[in-house]
């Protein structure tokens, strides 16, 4: 069974006094994103046309952004290493009618609406493959475990409403193979494989760099590398973003830690000029709280922090002093690579006066049936069962 | 993986019919003693042994306890698996027979001739050091790598048969794993007599297990290259294959770790059975396995607290989450107690001869310190035992 899946489901903890209050949107690995209150009833359910090819977001319009999946690594002719391929943004309204989409080719991993109404993402492209003279360069990984003999760079793209690339960066034009080595476990068949982005405040943007076990700042539009943080220090991390406060904050997934023979995710948050982590949550027992891939983390409007602990499914919010205020486990099983999984890719909270809700009223019982099976009352917190 | 905030703890799931009956001995990790739950988690016996275990205890045929357990200011307290200390209790607690070196780590080997192997570590001299690859550069222990001894003892403490690692083992295929230190190699966390009175042994950093002639010292056999990932526990079972618990960690290329159970065979190096379950199934530390008389195995995943056990088939027809109570500093209720291994045995296992009480009619345990059995026993009460 898997302890996590002794896990009662739905809201697990809620301490009223402490926790924040809003709505909390996220995907399971299928068709269906959702928007749960506090509580965990279903307050907004969208149908998409795709699979999520990982994230989804709601606008300030209450519209849903949505990457979807429409291509496998295989159609691309690319092992399972290309993972989280989405390949489709498409804007919903409300209440799941189309409004706006536009391809975007090996898209993958996270994305995200520029001020300008833009869309940024990554994307593992041909464009980005390093030639030879710069692959050989390459340090780390694991030898022989290139892409049919090359190292495919990561790019990010920017698409304009119209769906045309206005803006494009390779890895291979900018990263240094003699700074930015690969972990030694890991392939080579991406360099440095990114897996989440953010526009900072200052219009820079930072880039998840999950290979390198390192976060890394790039200049926009010039695309130089800015920065260059905690290297060494986080490892295999995603969700990476800058906040209102200018510090950094990062999901530390701990896979391959070096010289730590104990798996354990952790949280943190750095302030970029001296790069000395101010906060982080690790669980009491480390090993209690770990999930090598995805993972999210969002600085709530109270201080404390909702925590994305993807592979368990699990959403919970913890206040400064690492106390865990409110749990969710979600109860919706999605599917990835043929097997079910309750697993959540990214999780977002949105407070009550979110303008993406002005027009909208957010009632569970137009979800009846959705609460009925899926809401608080669905899962008796006290049974246990057994087979006979 | 992870552990919520609110879960189903002790039994989980038990199918009767399919199950090796018997009792189950556990050793939890932040504990100082060890339990003996019923096939429903219910309380049947408990040892003191007074210090934190650095392995877990095992049963003796004659009904004794073997505990290892950690001296806390040793000299290498800060490597994982620091021991220091080797107990023999008897079934009411009290300590029959004491073996106590600093050096000792992980685990033991009670031989089939009265004698006990231990494992303990050494210095390693620079010449060996200096061609030991792998592993991050630069990180020994202040400037030392510290190898492994085997040794026999017997009753009166006295070493009988030594057997030092670095005399024996290949630097360039005993190579340590690339993001491990380099202060132990090849850091031995389990040892077992086999039938033959060979060793079988697993070397974590290097990732493999190996059979160790007991007459020359050499290496006879070695497994592990590609296929395991710091493992722990391995065994000899009565078929001659091997059984071993590979946690799954610092695996290459994988984006999500997990743990498999394996049964090769020495002869071939074929894997003839594997349990494995996704992500589900994953324990960085700790672990434990055991093939059991009716052909199902039984697992301890460590870190998570969780016992069960499968069939051949790979289906779960027993699950316990340990929720015993320690004397833990940890408050977080609902987490369950890491337990470092646990063994099932049967009605007919010869250590069981001593009385019993059955579940729910206990009396103080005697042998045990008083203030520790009383907060014991009404956490016991609380829980409902």
């Amino acid at each position: 069974m898997g302890v996590e899946r002794s896990f009662k489901l739905g809201v697990t903890l809620h301490n009223l006094q402490k926790a924040d209050d809003g709505y909390t949107l996220f995907g399971p690995n299928n068709h269906d994103a959702w928007l749960i209150d506090i509580e965990g009833r279903v307050v907004n359910r969208w149908r998409m046309p795709y699979s999520a090819g990982c994230h989804g977001r709601l606008l300030p319009n209450g519209h849903i952004i949505w990457a979807s999946q429409i291509h496998t690594a295989e159609e691309y002719g690319l092992t399972d290493d290309f993972s989280g391929l989405g390949g489709l943004i498409q804007e919903l309204d409300w209440d799941g009618n189309l409004v706006w989409e536009s391809e975007a080719p090996y898209q993958g991993h996270d994305f995200q609406v520029m001020d300008n109404g833009h869309i940024l993402y990554i994307c593992f492209h041909p464009n980005g493959i390093l030639p030879d003279e710069l692959a050989a360069e390459v340090k780390g990984g694991l030898p022989g475990t290139e892409q049919n003999g090359k190292i495919w760079g990561d790019c990010v793209m920017e698409i304009d409403r119209q769906g045309k690339v206005v803006w494009e960066w390779l890895a291979c034009e900018h990263l240094d193979p003699k700074i930015d080595t690969l972990c030694p476990l890991e392939s080579r068949s991406m360099w440095p494989y990114l897996n989440s982005l953010c526009v900072c405040q200052d219009g820079n943007i930072l880039l998840s760099t999950r290979y390198l076990n390192q976060i890394t700042k790039i200049e926009y539009p010039s695309g130089r590398v800015l920065n260059r943080y905690l290297r060494g220090r986080i490892f295999h991390q995603h969700d990476v973003r800058e906040l209102p406060n200018g510090n950094i904050m990062a999901f530390d997934n701990g896979l391959h830690r070096y010289g730590e023979e104990l798996s354990y995710s952790r949280v943190v948050e750095f302030d970029p000029s001296t790069e000395e982590v101010v906060w982080e949550y690790k669980a009491e027992q480390p090993s209690d709280f770990y999930s090598a891939i995805c993972g999210g983390s969002e600085r709530l409007a109270n201080g404390n922090t909702l925590i994305c602990d993807s592979v368990a499914g699990r959403v919970f919010e913890v206040t400064p002093s690492n106390e865990i205020v409110w749990e969710y486990v979600s109860p919706f099983m999605g599917e990835k690579r043929g097997l079910p999984t309750n697993r959540i890719w990214r999780a977002h909270r949105y407070s009550r006066d979110y303008t993406g809700f002005k027009d909208h009223i957010l009632d569970p019982t137009r979800f009846p049936w959705e609460n009925l099976i899926y809401g608080p009352h669905a899962f008796r917190k006290d049974f246990a069962f057994t087979i006979s | 993986m992870s552990i919520g905030t609110a879960s189903t703890k002790g039994l989980v799931a038990y199918d009767p019919w399919k199950v090796y009956q018997g009792v189950n001995l556990l050793t939890p990790a932040e504990g100082t003693g060890v339990w003996l739950v019923d096939m429903q988690g219910r309380y049947v016996h408990y040892w003191e042994a007074g210090c934190v275990p650095s392995c877990g205890a095992e049963l003796l045929l004659d009904g004794n306890l073997l505990y290892a357990g950690k001296q806390v200011d040793g000299p290498l307290a800060d490597l994982e698996g620091a021991a220091g200390v080797l107990l023999e209790l008897d079934w009411f607690g009290k300590c029959l027979w004491r073996h106590e070196d600093p050096y000792l780590h992980h685990g033991f080997a009670r031989s089939a001739n009265g004698n006990t192997y231990v494992t303990k570590w050494t210095e390693i001299p620079a010449r060996v050091t200096s061609k030991v690859e792998g592993g991050i550069e630069g990180s020994e222990r202040s400037g030392k790598m510290w190898g492994d001894v085997i040794q026999e003892v017997d009753q009166a403490g006295r070493v009988v048969w030594e057997w030092l690692a670095h005399e024996h083992l290949d630097p360039t295929i005993d190579v340590i794993c690339p993001i491990c230190r380099r202060s132990t190699w090849p850091h031995t966390n389990s040892i077992h007599e086999m039938a033959d009175g060979n060793l079988l042994v697993s070397f974590m950093r290097t990732s493999t297990v190996a059979k160790i002639d007991r007459a020359s010292g050499d290496v006879l056999w070695r497994w592990g290259k590609g296929q395991l990932a710091h493992q722990h526990f391995v065994t000899e079972m009565d078929n001659g294959n091997v059984l071993v618990f590979d946690r799954g960690l610092h695996t290459p290329g994988m984006d999500c770790g997990y743990s498999q159970v394996i049964e090769l065979s020495p002869q071939t190096g074929e894997k003839i059975w594997v349990y494995m379950d996704g992500h589900f199934f994953f324990s960085s530390i700790l672990s434990s396995c055991q093939r059991l008389p009716n052909g199902n195995t039984l697992i301890c995943e460590g870190a998570m607290g969780r016992l069960f056990e499968v069939d051949a088939k790979g289906t779960i027809v027993w699950e316990y989450l340990n929720n015993l109570p320690s004397e833990a500093t940890s408050p977080v209720a609902a987490r369950h107690c890491m337990v470092h291994a646990a063994f099932r045995y049967g009605v007919d296992f010869a250590g069981l001869r001593r009385p019993v009480l059955v579940p729910r009619q206990r009396q103080a345990t005697p042998g045990t310190a008083t203030g520790v059995a009383t907060r014991l026993h009404s956490r016991l009460e609380a829980l409902g035992y």
